[in-house]
C-alpha cells in the first residue's frame, strides 16, 4: 500500500512540481563527473567505460595531460603509498560520480592522507572503483603498514563491495563512513543524477541494485562506523523514508539490514560489524555537509 | 586453474579433491601467540615504566615487571584502548557472524526493495489524486531458464488506476550502456495490478543487467516511464553447480560445513550458507572466499566454535541458504552467478561444549595488535569512535581528544548534534 503523505508534504512536493528546475542546486558531488573514462581493463589505451572526457590508459598520457584519473593506481601500480615500509595512511574514497576524494583530506599525526582515484562514474562504476580501491588497499595497508579509511556516499558501497569480495587480510584498524549510501537511494535513476550527476553510475544505486551487490554482512573483519545527517532537501526528502540528508535515507546511512524509514542512526539490525558513531540522532547537515564530518569529529 | 597457493589439496571422500583452506588453529596459533606475547612483554614495560613515573607511591621496578599475558579479551583492562577496542571486534574470524530472525537479507537473500512512487506531475493537496507506480519483480538475480515475474501497480490513492496505454519492455546493458533492440514485454491484468513473466531464454545470449522499463499513460496524454534493473547469468555462463553433497565435521573446535561443487570455470569463488538450530532458528553465518580449479571440489565454510559456544548452539544443526557466485573482479558484469542449493541439510548432533571457547587468531590479527602497539609506543594511537546507545545521551565531540568516549551513563549533557550552518532549507 502507498504511504499517504502528509499536508506539509504535500505542499513541498507541490512547490518541487512549480519550481525543481530553478532552485535545483548544480552538480557538486565531484569533479569530473559525466562519464569520466577509466583505466580499468583499459591500459595501454583509450580509456574505457563511457568516456565523455577523452582520457587515456597509455605511457604518452603524462606528456599530453590527459590520463585518465585512475591511470596511475590502475596501469602503474602507484598510488602514493610505500608498500610494506611500516608507514601509516588514511586512505579516502570518495562518492558517486567522482573521481577521488577532491576534497580537504584528513591531518592525522603520524599518518599520511592518500585520496584514492577511484572513478566511480561509468555503468561500471561500483567494479571499476572496487578494482581500483582494491590496488590502494594492497598497496597501503598490508605487511607493515597499518591504514584507517574513510568513505563518503556512494564510496560505502564501494568499500563494501571490495571487502565482502576478497580475502586478502587488510592492516585497516576502522572503517569511517560520512552519508553511507551503502544502503541504495530511492532516488536513483529519477532524480540522483539530476542532482549529483550526471554520471551512468547514478542509474545504479537502487536500492535492490546496491543492497544484493555484496554481502553487506561480510566486512572480511573490518569494523565499520556511521554517520548521517538529516537535513534534507524538499524536493528529495519526499522520495525518501525517514530522516535523510538529501540523498540518503538513515536506512542506508546507519547501516539498517532492511529498508525503512527511521529518525535513528542506531536502528538495528544493522549489517554484522557496522556501528552508529558518536550520534544516533545524526547531524543536522545535508550530503555535501556530511562529507567532512568524520574528519571533524576525530579532530583530523 | 590450481587452487591459491595457500590451498592444500589432498584426496577426498567419494573420489573428489579437498581444497582445504589453511586452519590458523592448533600449534600454529600457539607460535603466534608467543609472538604476540614476547611483543606485548616490551611493550608493556614501557607502560609501566610510563605509568609509574606518575604514581605517588615508590616508582615500580619495571625490570621486575611480570610479562603482560597474551593479548585477548581476557586481559582487556591491562590493554591499551585502541587495541582492546580491535580484540573486542575481532573475537570471531571474518565473515562469520549471529544471525538472527531480524536479518531478512540474509535469511531471504536475492529480494527486491522497490517502494511506491510517486509520480511528480500527480501532486495534489488531495492524497486521493496522487499517482504512485510501483515496478519490481520476484528476484534481483536470475540463473538459467528461472522465470522473471515482473508486477506492475498503477494507484490513484488507493485506488488501482487502469492505464490507457502501456509500453513495456527489456533492454541488455552493458559496460557502455543499453546494447541491442528492446524487447517488448506484455503486462496481463492481474490480483494486484498487472504482471508479466519474461522468459530468459529471451536474453539467453546476455550476461548481466536487463533494464526493463514501462511506458505508463496514466491519464489522456500523461506519460510516465519507470525502470527496473535486474542480473541475468544465461545457462552457459554458470560457473559451477553444487552437487547436493553437504556434510559436516568437528575441526579444531569449529563447526565446518563441507559443500560439493562441479566446477566449470575455474576462478575466484564466493560460496555463502546460513546455519540453524535444531528447532530451526537462524543461529549463523558464513561464508568460503577462495580460487577453485576445475572439476569437482568440496569447499569448507567454518562456523566458528567460539561463535556457536557464545549461541549456547546445539546440534544437530540445519545448513541453508547455499549459495554463490564466481567473482570477476574489475569486470562487468562482476560476477557468474550459481543456482542456489535448495533445502536444508542436516548435521551431526554436537553439544555445546564441543566447540572451541577460544578468540580468533591468525598471524594477520597478531600483526594488526602488534602495528596498533606501535602506534601506542610513538604516540600515534587513533581512538575508535565511541558507539553511542540508543536513548543515552549522545557524547560531546573533542576534537582535541586522544582517547575514547567516555561510557554513555558519564557523558556529559551535550547537543545531539554539533552546531553546523544551515542552508536554510526546510
Amino acid at each position: 500500500m502507498p504511504v499517504r503523505p502528509g499536508i506539509g508534504t504535500l505542499f513541498g512536493a507541490l512547490l518541487l512540481v512549480l519550481t525543481l528546475s530553478a532552485f535545483a542546486p548544480t552538480a557538486m558531488a565531484g569533479v569530473g563527473g559525466d562519464d569520466a573514462g577509466t583505466c580499468v581493463n583499459a591500459c595501454g589505451g583509450y580509456g574505457g567505460g563511457n568516456n565523455a572526457n577523452s582520457c587515456y590508459c597509455d605511457a604518452s598520457c603524462s606528456t599530453y595531460g590527459d590520463c585518465c584519473a585512475d591511470y596511475q593506481p590502475v596501469c602503474n601500480s602507484n598510488t602514493g603509498c610505500s608498500p610494506n615500509s611500516g608507514s601509516r595512511y588514511v586512505l579516502h574514497l570518495g562518492g558517486m560520480c567522482s573521481q577521488g576524494w577532491n576534497d580537504a583530506m584528513a591531518s592525522a599525526s603520524g599518518y599520511t592522507s592518500i585520496d584514492v582515484k577511484a572513478v566511480q562514474t561509468n555503468h561500471s562504476g561500483l567494479s571499476d572503483s572496487s578494482h581500483a580501491l582494491g590496488i590502494y588497499l594492497d598497496q597501503c595497508c598490508t605487511g607493515s603498514n597499518l591504514c584507517y579509511v574513510l568513505n563518503y556516499s556512494g564510496g560505502d558501497a564501494v568499500m563494501g563491495h571490495r571487502l565482502a569480495n576478497t580475502s586478502t587480510s587488510y592492516n585497516v584498524n576502522w572503517v569511517g563512513t560520512s552519508a553511507g549510501a551503502g544502503g541504495g537511494s530511492a532516488l536513483s535513476g529519477n532524480f540522483l543524477a539530476d542532482i549529483f550527476g550526471p554520471c551512468d553510475y547514478a542509474g545504479h544505486l537502487g536500492r535492490s541494485e546496491v543492497r544484493n551487490a555484496y554481502n553487506h554482512n561480510d566486512t572480511n573483519g573490518e569494523t565499520v562506523y556511521h554517520i548521517g545527517g538529516h537535513d534534507g532537501w524538499w524536493y528529495t526528502s519526499w522520495l525518501l523514508p525517514g530522516e535523510d540528508d538529501g540523498a540518503v535515507a538513515y536506512h542506508s546511512a546507519g547501516a539498517v539490514t532492511y529498508v525503512t524509514g527511521t529518525s535513528s542512526m542506531c536502528k538495528s539490525p544493522k549489517w554484522t560489524n557496522h556501528h552508529a558513531a558518536w550520534t544516533c540522532s545524526g547531524y543536522n547537515e545535508d550530503h555535501y555537509e556530511m562529507k567532512d564530518r568524520f574528519i571533524q569529529n576525530m579532530g583530523w | 586453474m590450481a587452487g591459491a597457493p595457500d590451498d592444500e589439496q589432498e584426496p577426498g571422500t567419494h573420489g573428489t579433491t579437498r581444497v582445504r583452506r589453511l586452519a590458523w588453529g592448533g600449534t600454529s596459533a600457539l607460535g603466534v601467540a608467543l609472538v604476540v606475547s614476547l611483543a606485548l612483554v616490551g611493550w608493556g614495560l614501557s607502560w609501566l615504566a610510563g605509568r609509574a613515573s606518575h604514581e605517588s607511591a615508590p616508582p615500580t621496578d619495571v625490570a621486575a615487571a611480570p610479562p603482560v599475558a597474551v593479548a585477548s579479551l581476557a586481559n582487556a583492562d591491562e590493554l591499551p584502548p585502541s587495541v582492546r577496542r580491535y580484540l573486542e571486534n575481532t573475537v570471531y574470524p571474518p565473515g562469520n557472524g549471529a544471525l538472527t530472525e531480524a536479518q531478512s537479507d540474509l535469511l531471504r537473500p536475492n529480494q527486491r526493495f522497490e517502494d511506491y512512487r510517486p509520480i511528480p506531475d500527480t501532486f495534489s493537496t488531495d492524497a486521493n489524486e496522487i499517482v504512485t507506480v510501483r515496478l519490481t519483480c520476484d528476484h534481483y538475480y536470475y540463473e538459467g531458464d528461472d522465470p522473471i515475474e515482473l508486477s506492475l501497480e498503477v494507484l490513484r490513492g488507493n485506488t488501482p488506476v487502469e492505464p490507457l496505454s502501456l509500453d513495456a519492455g527489456a533492454t541488455r546493458e552493458g559496460r557502455a550502456g543499453l546494447e541491442g533492440n528492446r524487447t517488448a514485454l506484455r503486462f496481463l491484468p492481474s490480483e494486484d495490478g498487472f504482471a508479466s513473466t519474461l522468459d530468459p531464454a529471451r536474453f539467453a545470449d546476455h550476461h548481466g543487467p536487463v533494464l526493463v522499463d514501462a511506458r505508463i499513460e496514466y491519464a489522456p496524454g500523461a506519460v510516465h516511464e519507470e525502470t527496473l534493473r535486474l542480473f541475468l547469468t544465461p545457462e552457459g555462463k554458470i560457473p559451477a553447480r553444487f552437487t547436493g553433497e553437504v556434510e559436516d565435521d568437528l575441526v579444531n573446535g569449529s563447526l565446518q560445513v563441507e559443500i560439493g561443487l562441479e566446477v566449470d570455470q575455474p576462478g575466484r569463488y564466493r560460496i555463502d550458507a546460513n546455519l540453524y538450530d535444531r528447532s530451526g532458528a537462524p543461529l549463523a553465518f558464513s561464508a568460503f572466499k577462495g580460487d577453485l580449479g576445475r572439476g569437482d571440489r568440496v569447499v569448507e565454510i567454518e562456523f566458528f566454535g567460539r561463535l556457536l559456544r557464545d549461541l549456547g548452539a546445539r546440534g544437530p544443526f540445519s545448513v541453508g541458504e547455499i549459495r554463490g557466485y564466481r567473482f570477476l573482479d574489475g569486470d562487468y558484469p562482476d560476477r557468474e552467478r550459481m543456482a542456489d542449493l535448495p533445502g536444508r541439510f542436516r548435521t551431526d548432533d554436537y553439544s555445546p561444549t564441543a566447540f572451541s571457547a577460544d578468540e580468533f587468531m591468525d598471524p594477520h590479527k597478531a600483526n594488526m595488535i602488534e602495528l596498533l602497539m606501535e602506534d601506542v609506543a610513538r604516540g600515534i594511537a587513533i581512538p575508535a569512535p565511541p558507539i553511542p546507545t540508543p536513548g543515552a545521551t549522545d557524547f560531546d565531540i573533542d576534537p582535541e581528544g586522544r582517547g575514547e568516549a567516555p561510557a554513555a551513563a558519564d557523558a556529559p549533557n551535550a547537543p545531539s548534534t554539533p552546531a553546523s550552518a544551515s542552508r536554510g532549507r526546510t
